[in-house]
Formats: structure tokens, sequence, C-alpha cells
């Protein structure tokens, strides 16, 4: 009897294309490149690709495991285990940065209310999500996907009028800030589909429509490029250094005649986006602790991780200054080899192995062909 | 406002009693409640040093700041700044 996946490949895909908006939100992740940061986000969406690609193909050939199930497999308890706990490090703070960014969004609008009231509630919708089961991320996935579109879409014309293409020149001046751009927008946000290796067992019809993965992921780098293109070519390379959310400053920018403000309206892109970003690595988290901790279940686990975030955001971040020399400074440091690494390292191992388990299959063989 | 952490450990600690703990109670799966209970615990003490500015526990932030030579060179070699 076949088994029935709460995943269908197509909401996968959905989820891959939110995933990058919603964990890059307002930032320009490139701006180190300077004027060049749309073409250094363009090359980033090519490691994000190869870890596509390396964790479908641990998929094809371990169905039905988990990335820190695979690795355990491959490495021994012990080893495998040592990988999956610096997986959950890199993958937790990602999940409390990003946490730390939506509040950082959100007290723009909203400056009385204080981040310890914000954090729970970014966090309980998605902890509510996760309680309701894998299905309903993917059906909050199929719903958002097209309401992000619809406002990328939106966000797109809109910023057409106000655009100065001079503002991109010279293009490739300095290739120096063009790899120091690639590199940190390689990690953030293309390298962290690596978590989606969490939910690939549970995803139904994969084998046949990876293409659509690719494709969705590669239209959602597209249109962050766009974005950053438009961004760079209406507040120009310095005024988007030093802004604090420069995407958020070109919508304020923006309108038709009197309609002015839209920035407010396209908060409803980023929430939600966001909202699906932490409930995807939050969801990531609970599968690593249940496979680390021999679990049978993850959602008594629910409670206490989501707690742990919105405490660790704080702990961790007391103060903005803080925040911007860890979260952008220190963690890629940290997260991009890790996310890069971690599968590739189970790849080579995994290509390693299957040559000596055919010669011992070959040598069982013989064994039991000679008299 | 510090205190507010509070609130939020309280929040979570009601629904982690009525959603988790009674029904694993009654079952009487005692080993599933280990771990959730480990991590809803030394989430509880890192809250509660936050909010009394206790500074006992290790941040977990100090990792990261490991990793500020590499950055600096990095930096230095790329001739960027973040």
């Amino acid at each position: 009897m076949k088994r029935e996946m709460p995943l269908s490949s197509q909401q996968l895909a959905f989820l891959a294309f939110l995933l990058i908006p919603g964990s890059s939100l307002v930032f320009v992740t490139g701006q180190t490149a300077g004027q060049n940061a749309w073409l250094a986000e363009m090359l980033a969406i090519l490691p994000g690709i190869y870890i596509l690609w390396a964790i479908l193909k641990l998929h094809d050939r371990f169905p039905g495991l988990r990335i820190t199930q695979i690795s355990c497999e491959l490495l021994g308890r012990f080893l495998g285990t040592v990988l999956n706990i610096l997986f959950f490090w890199s993958i937790f703070i990602i999940t409390v940065e990003l946490v730390y960014d939506i509040g950082l969004l959100l007290k723009v609008i909203y400056p009385a209310i204080p981040r310890l009231i914000l954090f729970p509630i970014i966090i309980l919708p998605c902890m509510y999500a996760l309680y309701k089961g894998l299905t309903v991320l993917g059906r909050l996935g199929e719903l958002f996907f097209f309401i992000a579109v619809s406002f990328i879409i939106l966000a797109i014309i809109t910023a057409i009028p106000i655009m100065d293409i001079s503002k991109l020149r010279p293009v490739v001046s300095e290739w120096k800030l063009l790899v120091g751009g690639f590199l940190y927008a390689a990690d953030w946000p293309f390298d962290e589909v690596i978590i989606f290796a969490l939910f690939l067992p549970l995803v139904s019809n994969l084998k046949q429509e990876k293409r659509k993965v690719y494709l969705w992921y590669l239209l959602s780098g597209g249109a962050m490029t766009i974005l950053d293109l438009q961004t760079i070519s209406i507040l120009g390379p310095y005024l988007t250094q030093l802004s604090q959310f420069p995407i958020f400053e070109v919508f304020r920018l923006v309108g038709f005649g009197e309609f002015r403000r839209l920035e407010l309206g396209f908060l409803i892109l980023w929430f939600l986006t966001g909202v699906t970003a932490i409930t995807i690595f939050l969801q990531g988290i609970l599968f690593i602790c249940q496979d680390v901790f021999y679990k049978k279940d993850f959602k008594p686990l629910i409670l206490p991780l989501g707690l742990a975030i919105v405490v660790f955001a704080s702990y961790m971040f007391p103060a903005d200054i803080v925040y911007n020399l860890l979260g952008f400074k220190y963690t890629p440091i940290y997260t991009f080899p890790v996310n890069l690494l971690y599968p590739t390292i189970l790849l080579i191992t995994a290509k390693l192995r299957k040559p000596q388990s055919q010669n011992q299959a070959a040598e069982s063989s013989d064994q039991s062909s000679s008299p | 406002m510090p205190s507010l952490m509070l609130y939020s450990i309280t929040g979570f600690l009601i629904l982690f009693i009525v959603l988790e703990i009674t029904p694993l109670v009654r079952k009487k799966e005692w080993k599933q409640l280990i771990v959730p209970v480990i991590f809803f615990g030394l989430t509880t003490l890192y809250g509660i040093d936050y909010v009394f500015a206790l500074n006992i526990l290790p941040n977990p932030n100090k990792t990261l700041y490991l990793f500020k030579p590499l950055s600096e060179n990095l930096e230095k070699i790329l001739q960027i700044s973040i």
C-alpha cells in the first residue's frame, strides 16, 4: 500500500520560493558589493542550487531518511551526531536571527510595543501551524505563495518609474567587493535551502518533479535579484549600505500621485514570508532534536523550542549593535561552511562507501558461489 | 522591560503543562517527557538570568565571538566593510 505523504512536491517548491524572500526580508544581502550587490546576489543563487542538488542526490540514495539520519547511517552514531549538533546550532542561530529581524522590522511600525511582546507574537502562529501538522505547513505555503507572488510583481512594477540605472555603474569595477558580496549573499539567504534536506522524506512524487523545486527556487532568487537591483538603482550603493532596511526605504518613496505609504501594505509580504520561513526553520530544528535525542514524536518539543527562540533572541542579542555585529559579521563565518559542507561531506562519504559496499556484495556473492 | 519575559515564560509554561505534560503523564510516558522538560527548564533558567540580569549562565553568543578573527581577516583580504 502506498504511504500518504504530508507534503506534495508542488508544496515543497512553493515553500522553497517563500523561504528566500522570507529569510532576506527587507535587506540587500550582498550589499558589501556596493553597486554590484545585485550581481553578487545573482551569482549567490548557484551555491543554493548546488545544495539543492546535493540533498536531492542524497535523498535518491537514501530514500525515506532525513539528512540527520543519513549522517548517522554514513558516519556512525558518534560522528554523525557531532555533525548533526553543528547543523542544529547553525539552523538555531539562523532562526533566532530571523525572529530578531522581523522584530526589528515590526518595531518600525509599532515603536511602542516592546520586543519581548513582539517575539512571542511572531513565534506563536508558527508553533500553532506546527501543532496542526506538516499538511498545514504545505497548505500555508500554497496560500501564501500567491499572495507573495502578487506583492513581488506589484513591488517590481511600482518601483520601475523611480529607478536610475546610472547608479548601477560601473559594473564589476572591483572584483574583491563582488566576491565579498557573493560570499555573504550565498550564506544568507541562499544556502539556507539546506533545511529542506529534513523535509524530503515527507514529500510525494519528488523523483518525477525535482525540476519544480529548482524552478521555483530560481524564480525566487531572480525576484530577489531584481528587487535588489531596483533598490540600488533608487537609493544608490551608499544609501543602501547606510540604511537599516533598504527595500523598506524604497517602498516609502514609491506611490501613485497622492497614494503614498505603500510600505505598510508591503509589510504583509514580509510578515507572511517571514512567518513561513520561521515555521520551516522551527520544524527543521524539531526534526534535528527528534533525531539527536531518538524521540518518537517531535510535538512535545514544540513549546520548549518555541520558548527557547523567544528567550535566546533577547539573551543573545541584548541590543541592536550586538545583533549587527554578530548577525551580519560573525554568524556567516560559521553558518556558511556548515550549511555548505554538511551535505558535501555526506555526499562524498556516500560516494566512497558505494564501491566498498559493491565490493563487499561481490565478495559475498563469490563466497556463496564457491563450493 | 525585561520583566515581560516572565509573562512569556508563564504563558508558555501553562500551555506546556496543559498540552504536553498532562497527556504524557496520563499515558505514563515518562521517557517522552524527559527531553522537553529539560529543554523547558534550561530555557526558563536563561529567561530568569535575563530578567534579573544575573549573568550567571554562559551566553551562547560567545560561540559566535570565536569567529571574530576569521571575520576580520576576511574583511581585510576582500577590503569590505559590513
